[in-house]
This record gives structure tokens, C-alpha cells and sequence, in this order.
């Protein structure tokens, strides 16, 4: 893997919250841009759901409701109407439908730290809160559950989905697509809601109205490794 | 102490110079008031073209109030006061709160001032707050380089409004001396070569003051 | 004594003349006011003191131990103490302090503990603050000009001097400071504690910051003079909360925070007074467990009890709160400042209907107590006669190489003779609490 970020030297790397790797630094120099190029090869498919284990206190902090995913009287009323039952499993299999056919997708609607609830209400959203919406009914259901960012194959921006603890392991769940995580899913970093998962976040000091583009190419590797 | 940061230095440079600000102005007013009791009652005009503010007053009664007391008017005795503050309250820990309790007084004494009948007279007492703060500066802050920001910030102040009221030359020789010997001990940045204009100016016999006036506004860098 | 209440008036005017105040938004408007002072001072006697001080020092160190433990190996919770998501869904819990350890261990270094007394003369622990409690300065800088205003006072009663705390209050930055200046970061004056921190600022000897000034390198922080030179901080007091710390950590939109200061805070290169993460100890639902963990830790029962607190959580203490709702106060749990606080007597028909319901659906998110018998204590009213009033005492407690517990305190007092509310932020006034010697 390879990343370079323009105009800073000096890049440094920690191990942030939920086991995600990090890397930060900072441009002294005023400037009016930069760029952060990440690329790489990644080999999916080759262990496509986390184990976990059985000991309660590693998960509870995903059973519990999180600031984004609180769930509010719309959630709440569609919490009511879904009738869950069954395994885990097949509980998220259900919510995962019922969100998909709940949400009218649209982008552009959702603002940056918008929770599940308020999303809901509209019943627009983006794959932020299709997951967070899925998250605040599994964690519901007493399901410990996480957001996960990442990318799809051929998709143009980054993507987010759902992995809840089922079946000993943490099963991968897209409801914006309504489909389970496969080897076309790459995996980035997961947390509680959105708010622990931002790709990239930063400061800058300066009058300057910001603008930041985000472009992902994911493609498959033709030749065989 | 001695670590200031560039937001502090600000700080203290325009705490010297609203302090300074509200001396010289309120002691020109008083005198100005004087004048217009029966000698020349429209010279309120003039006095805003000279310090350099814009004539919203109309009449020499408005200006009599209005000019010292108008917090609304950015430009009054008060505003100016209020900014000294708003300079001093953030530098408690350099300049203390015995040296910060004269700005507040000098505060009070202008809301006293402003509800009485006497106010030319009590407006007195705001000039020796002022004092007393200048000596709590001299007497009361350690550090030198605190000390020389604010003397600093004063004698700019003093000399840019004597240059505006046309005091005589021998006045803004002298001050510009002392204003420089705080330049020079301050460590702020500053340009040399616009000193070393004024020098020569200075010393000529007719001095134009409207150009030594510009030159002394940008004599600190950034 | 009566001297101080004659000259009452010498008082307010040198509180006026050194600008003791606290900041207030008033329909959108920023506005210093004066903190309302009383001059009949809270008095503790000795043993009573003692007592305090015994009690104080236990809760606060077990509370230390519980935030270590929090952010470490987590033993109380595996060891079935305090239910689990009572700690991971406590907004002031802090995933990324998770395994961060501060120097020596210390998370809480400045701790408020709100304590009442009741009409039968036992006191009671109304809340801990953890995160940034404010108000030290106010009973600091008022002893001083009571004593000018009426020495004799002071001549006949053996009140121990509170005017130490600045230099308790460097001792404890001092003590965790890894090498370097010792700072003390505020929001800016427009805060409403912004006279704290400038005052706290000259008596330590600390520089004030509003964090424009530092700048984080390496992973060590600095502080960045006019001339560009840089010195290294070694121990920051902030008084911001922890949400605006580090935008590049917390709160992303925070413009008072410094970029990348909790990575130097993890390597260990700098001490952050009071650490992240304790607001999860503040939280009103972790109070109810305070007793049990003073018990965990420390193998000794508490000294010093909690209002007689019930969990709704708890089916049985819900099933209390919903019998006795009228003559319970129920709080909720993320609020602080006398925010979120319903009286249930006070609820009209329909507005108890509303709050059962959302009892109900998050139970998590309120406490109900007994309504406490307030001791109350007698303020000057405008005329000069005695009137009773609600008050509480906020102790300092304050943790360095060894917990100490600050000789004094703020007294706050409720203005309105019908009210609980005792804050500043809510227009309540202070009183002076002497401690005596003897």
C-alpha cells in the first residue's frame, strides 16, 4: 500500500480507537490545497467475516445505542411494525429488507453527522443512514452491531454497511444494496456509528470557504496473483 | 514571565494605545468644552476633522455627551475605554488584577460621570484611573518586555494623535524619542528604514506631519 | 461576624473594582455580570471538617481508580460490579481513551464534589464533577476582601486560611508535568468562568492560552512566544471540555481545541488536567455505583452517602419511581448545571403522562431521588434581614502526589426562596465557606 499526502513532510502514524490505523500530520506553510493519494492492492475473500469471541465485554459497546443510532419515535414505530424473530441472524436478514424497502435513497439530502433518526423521519437518506437506522434496530434487538466504512468494487465513493454479531461471527450487512458482504467489499474501519469512522477529518486555520472531493476507483486485479 | 505570543503582543500594544487613546482625547475634549461654552461654539467640527472621526453630532450639546458617553458611538471616549479592556481583560495573568482594577474603575467612574450633572468635573476622575493604571504598569509589571509592548503601544498612540492636533514640533520630537527608545526594547518587528526616515524628517524645519503621521502607522510589521 | 454583614457593601464594591464575575448568554447576548455575594459565611467546624475531609478523599480516590480501571483492564465490570452498558453508553465515556494511561495515573486532579446538608444535619453527595468544575477562585478572592473589609472577624474566629489554593493548584500540575511550561487553556473570555481563569492564571504563575498559541510537533506540545520561539508545555489545566479538546480527535467543527494534542497526551509527553474520558465517572448514572466502588477498590465502606438514588433501569426501582413519582426528583443523566432536573410534584397531568412514557422507553437516561430536606441557610435580603435559603457546598478535592481537600469551598445559594437551584448560570449567588481550626 502506498500513501502520500502533498506538501507534508512529516507524517506520522498511531493506532486510533477500535483497532484502526491512522496516519496524521500537518501542513505549517499556507496553502491553498492538498491531496492525500492512497492506493493499493488488497486480496479480499480470503476470511470475509471476523470471528468473536465470547467474552461479553468486547462487544458490548456495540450493543449499546451510540449518539447517531438513538433511536427516536420514527424508529421506534418501525421497530414496532417489523415482527423479528428467529436468530440473530435471521432477525438482521429481516431488518436488513425492512430498511432497504423503508429508505428512498438520494444523495445530497443527509448532513455530515446526521443521526439514523432524523434521517428515518424523511425516509431519504444514503448508505450512512440505511447502516445507522439497521444499527439503532439491531442494537434494539440487543444485537451487538458496528459500522463499518469502506469500498465496493466500481463504486465512486466510499461505502458503508453493517456487521452484527451472529453465528460466532461478525456477519456483514449492506442494507443500502440489501445484499451480505462479500469477497467485492473492502473493509476500511468500523466503530460505533459514522462519527468513530470519518476517512478523513482535519482543521485548518485561515478565511477560506473548504471543499473537499473524494474519488474511489476500485478495480479488479486482472492478472492472477 | 517572558513568553508572549503574537496575540498577546497585540493585546498589549493596543492596550497601551487605548489607554493612551482616552487620556489624550478626554483631556483635548475638556479643553475643547471650554472653547465652545462661549468662544467658538461650533468648534466641535473642527475638533472631529482633526482627530479624525466623522461629525454625527449636529450640535455642541449632542457632542458634549454624546463624544464621551456613547457606547453605541464607536468612536466615543467610552468605546475607546471599552476597548482598552477588552484588551486588558485577557492579559490578567501578565498585567495583574491590581494593575486591571484601575481600567475597571476608570469604567465606573465614566457610568458616574455619564448619570450626573457634574460631569466635565467628574470626567476627572476617569483621567486619574488612567494615571494610576500607567503607574501600577511602571511600578507593578516585572517583566520587560510587558512593560515596553504597552509603553509601547502608548507612546504610538500619543504621538499619532499629537501629530493630529498640531502640537508643536518640539512636542512630537520629544515624544518620538521616548516612543523609540520602546521600540527599540520591545523586540517587535519594525521596519528600519522607515525609522530612519522619520529621523531625518524630524529634524528638518518645516516637518510635514500628515507624512511622519502615515509613516508612524506602519511602522510595526507583522 | 457582624462586622462582615456592615460592611457588606465595602465587599461588593472591591469585588466590583477587581472585576470578580462570570460571563452570561441573555437572548443571544454575551453580558459580565457580578456573582451575587453573600457575607454570612458557611461555617464548618472542625471535626465536621474532618469528617468532610475523610469522606471526600475516599470518593475521589476510588474514583481515580475506577477511571483507571475503565480505561484499562475494566475489572469492576467484568467482575459484575456496575452493569456494563451503564459505562459504554455513558456519553462521557471515551472509546479513544480506551488503554491510554495518564502520567502517573492520575485522572482526576481537580474533582467538585457537590454535597448537601439535610435538616437532620447529615450530609449527602449530590454530584461529582469530574471533567471541569468550576468556582475555587470565587470563595478565594472574596476571604481576601473580607478580611480587608472586616478584620476583626477573622480576629475572633479561627478560620483556616483558603487563599492557598493556587499554590495547591500548582503542586498538582507540577506533580504531573512532564517537562515544561504549565498552562491554562480557556475557551476565551467569553466563557462564563473566564474571570477563573485568568485569576487562576496570575496566582499559579501558569500561562493563560485560548490555544491559538500552541501547536503540537512531534507529538510534544509547544507554546509559541512573538518571535517565533517555541517552549514546551508540560502540563496543560484546560478548562474546555472534552468534545473540543482536539478536533483531529473529538469534536471535528472545534475551534478552541489544538490539533493532535491527545497523541502527545497518549505518548505520555504531556499531562492533561483533568484527563479525557472522566466525564463517564460525572454521569448521574455511574453515581448510584460510587458506594459499591468505594467498597471495590478500596475494601472500605463509603463514608460519605449518596441522596437515596433509584435506578429505573432496575425493575424494582422502577417500579418505586413510578409508585412515588410525585414525591421524587428525577434527573437526567447526560444533563448537568441544573438542566434536565424535574421535580415530579411539579408535572401537570398530561406532562407526567409524557415523561412516564419516556421513562419507559429509556430508563437508562434518568435517576430518581428522595427529595432532599435541605438545611437551609440564611442570606442577607436587600432590606438587611436573615432569610433561609436552599444552598449547596461544591468541596475542592484536589489530587497531586497525595488527595487533598481544599480548606473551604464554594457555597451556592438559590436567590429565589422556591427553588433548588443553586447555579450561577441559573442566578444563584455565594457564600464564603469558612473552615475552622478549632
Amino acid at each position: 500500500m502506498n500513501i502520500s499526502v502533498s506538501g507534508c513532510e512529516n507524517v506520522r502514524q498511531t493506532l486510533g480507537q477500535f483497532g484502526s490505523r491512522r496516519i496524521y500530520g500537518c501542513i505549517e506553510q499556507p496553502h491553498t490545497d492538498f491531496t492525500i493519494r492512497v492506493s493499493g492492492q488488497v486480496k479480499t475473500g480470503l476470511a470475509i467475516y471476523e470471528e468473536y469471541s465470547e467474552a461479553p465485554l468486547e462487544s458490548t459497546v456495540f450493543r449499546v445505542q451510540s449518539g447517531l443510532t438513538q433511536p427516536g419515535p420514527s424508529i421506534r414505530a418501525f421497530h414496532d411494525s417489523l415482527s423479528l424473530k428467529g436468530s440473530a441472524y435471521d432477525r438482521a436478514l429481516t431488518i436488513r429488507k425492512a430498511v432497504h424497502e423503508a429508505f428512498c435513497y438520494l444523495p445530497g439530502t443527509t448532513a455530515a453527522h446526521e443521526s439514523g433518526e432524523t434521517a428515518f423521519s424523511r425516509r431519504e437518506g444514503v448508505c450512512q443512514d440505511y447502516a445507522h437506522v439497521m444499527l439503532s434496530l439491531l442494537r434494539m434487538e440487543g444485537i451487538p452491531a458496528r459500522y463499518v466504512t469502506g469500498m465496493l468494487l466500481g463504486e465512486g465513493a466510499s461505502h458503508a454497511w453493517v456487521e452484527a454479531q451472529c453465528r460466532g461471527y461478525w456477519y456483514g450487512f449492506d442494507p443500502t444494496n440489501n445484499l451480505l458482504v462479500d469477497d467485492s467489499y473492502i473493509r476500511m474501519c468500523c466503530g460505533r456509528d459514522s462519527a468513530d469512522c470519518a476517512v478523513i477529518r482535519g482543521t485548518f486555520y485561515g478565511l477560506a470557504a473548504q471543499v473537499q472531493r473524494e474519488q474511489v476507483t476500485v478495480e479488479k486485479n486482472k492478472e492472477k496473483l | 514571565m517572558g513568553i508572549i505570543t503574537v496575540e498577546k503582543s497585540n493585546n498589549l500594544l493596543w492596550l497601551g494605545r487605548y489607554t493612551e487613546r482616552v487620556h489624550t482625547t478626554l483631556k483635548y475634549y475638556i479643553e475643547a468644552t471650554d472653547r465652545m461654552i462661549d468662544r467658538d461654539p461650533g468648534y466641535y467640527a473642527i475638533f472631529c476633522e482633526k482627530i479624525g472621526i466623522p461629525d454625527i453630532y449636529g450640535s455642541r450639546e449632542t457632542f458634549w455627551t454624546r463624544y464621551p458617553f456613547d457606547t453605541d458611538d464607536p468612536n466615543s471616549i467610552f468605546s475607546n475605554l471599552y476597548r482598552a479592556y477588552d484588551n486588558a481583560i485577557v492579559m490578567r495573568d501578565y498585567i495583574g488584577t491590581e494593575t486591571m482594577a484601575y481600567i475597571q474603575l476608570a469604567i465606573d467612574d465614566m457610568k458616574n460621570a455619564r448619570r450626573g450633572d457634574t460631569y466635565l468635573a467628574d470626567l476627572l476622575l476617569v483621567i486619574d484611573h488612567i494615571l494610576a493604571f500607567w503607574g501600577c504598569v511602571n511600578d507593578l509589571i516585572y517583566d520587560e518586555q510587558t512593560r515596553n509592548i504597552i509603553k509601547l503601544g502608548k507612546g504610538i498612540e500619543r504621538l499619532d494623535l499629537y501629530l493630529s492636533l498640531d502640537r508643536p514640533a518640539t512636542d512630537i520630537r520629544r515624544e518620538y524619542t521616548r516612543m523609540k527608545q520602546f521600540l527599540r526594547k520591545s523586540h517587535m518587528h519594525y521596519d528600519d528604514s522607515v525609522l530612519y526616515t522619520i529621523d531625518n524628517m524630524l529634524f528638518e524645519d518645516e516637518v510635514c506631519y500628515n507624512t511622519v503621521r502615515s509613516l508612524i502607522r506602519n511602522l510595526i510589521t507583522e | 461576624m457582624d462586622g462582615l454583614i456592615q460592611h457588606s457593601e465595602t465587599i461588593n464594591k472591591l469585588l466590583a473594582r477587581y472585576g470578580v464575575k462570570f460571563g452570561i448568554y441573555k437572548n443571544g447576548e454575551f453580558k459580565e455580570q457580578l456573582f451575587p455575594f453573600d457575607p454570612i459565611p458557611r461555617v464548618i467546624g472542625h471535626e465536621e471538617f474532618a469528617y468532610l475531609e475523610k469522606g471526600l478523599k475516599q470518593r475521589v480516590d476510588a474514583l481515580n481508580c475506577f477511571l483507571r480501571d475503565i480505561y484499562g483492564k475494566k475489572q469492576i465490570l467484568r467482575d459484575g460490579v456496575i452493569p456494563e452498558e451503564f459505562v459504554f453508553s455513558a456519553k462521557g465515556y471515551l472509546p479513544p481513551c480506551d488503554g491510554v494511561t495518564p502520567p502517573k495515573g492520575i485522572y482526576s486532579h481537580i474533582s467538585g464534589i457537590d454535597l448537601v446538608q439535610s435538616k437532620n444535619d447529615s450530609w449527602y453527595i449530590l454530584e461529582d464533577n469530574l471533567r471541569v468544575p468550576s468556582g475555587a477562585s470565587y470563595p478565594m478572592i472574596a476571604r481576601e476582601f473580607q478580611r480587608k473589609s472586616a478584620p476583626a472577624a477573622f480576629l475572633h474566629n479561627s478560620v483556616i486560611d483558603n487563599r492557598n489554593y493556587a499554590q495547591m493548584l500548582k503542586s498538582v500540575m507540577d506533580n504531573v508535568n512532564t517537562g515544561g511550561i504549565n498552562v491554562i487553556l480557556s475557551p476565551g473570555r467569553y466563557n462564563a468562568a473566564f474571570f477563573e481563569h485568568s485569576y487562576l492564571a496570575e496566582r499559579t504563575g501558569a500561562v493563560l492560552t485560548t490555544g491559538s498559541d500552541l501547536v503540537c510537533e512531534n507529538d510534544n506540545l509547544y507554546y509559541v512566544d512573538y518571535e517565533g520561539r517555541k517552549r514546551r508545555v508540560g502540563a496543560v489545566y484546560r478548562r474546555i471540555s472534552d468534545e473540543y479538546l482536539d478536533p483531529m480527535t473529538f469534536y471535528e467543527e472545534s475551534v478552541i481545541g489544538i490539533p493532535h494534542v491527545f497523541e502527545a497526551y497518549k505518548k505520555g509527553n504531556v499531562a492533561l488536567l483533568n484527563a479525557p474520558g472522566n466525564g463517564v465517572a460525572d454521569d448521574k448514572g455511574i453515581y448510584y455505583f460510587v458506594p459499591k466502588m468505594i467498597r471495590y477498590y478500596l475494601g472500605e465502606d463509603a463514608i460519605l452517602q449518596n441522596a437515596p438514588t433509584y435506578l429505573p433501569y432496575y425493575e424494582q426501582d422502577m417500579k418505586y419511581t413510578l409508585d412515588n413519582f410525585d414525591k421524587l426528583v428525577i434527573k437526567d443523566v447526560a444533563e448537568a448545571g441544573g438542566y434536565g432536573v424535574v421535580f415530579g410534584s411539579s408535572l401537570t397531568k398530561e406532562q407526567k403522562a409524557d415523561f412516564i412514557t419516556l421513562l419507559k422507553n429509556e430508563p437508562r437516561r434518568f435517576i430518581a431521588q428522595e427529595v432532599i430536606d435541605f438545611y437551609d441557610l440564611d442570606i442577607l435580603d436587600e432590606a438587611g434581614g436573615r432569610v433561609p435559603r436552599k444552598a449547596d457546598l461544591r468541596a475542592f478535592v484536589l489530587t497531586g502526589s497525595e488527595t487533598q481537600v481544599w480548606p473551604s469551598g464554594l457555597t451556592r445559594f438559590s436567590r429565589n426562596p422556591n427553588s433548588f437551584i443553586v447555579n450561577s448560570s441559573q442566578g444563584g449567588g455565594f457564600k464564603d465557606t469558612w473552615v475552622l481550626s478549632r
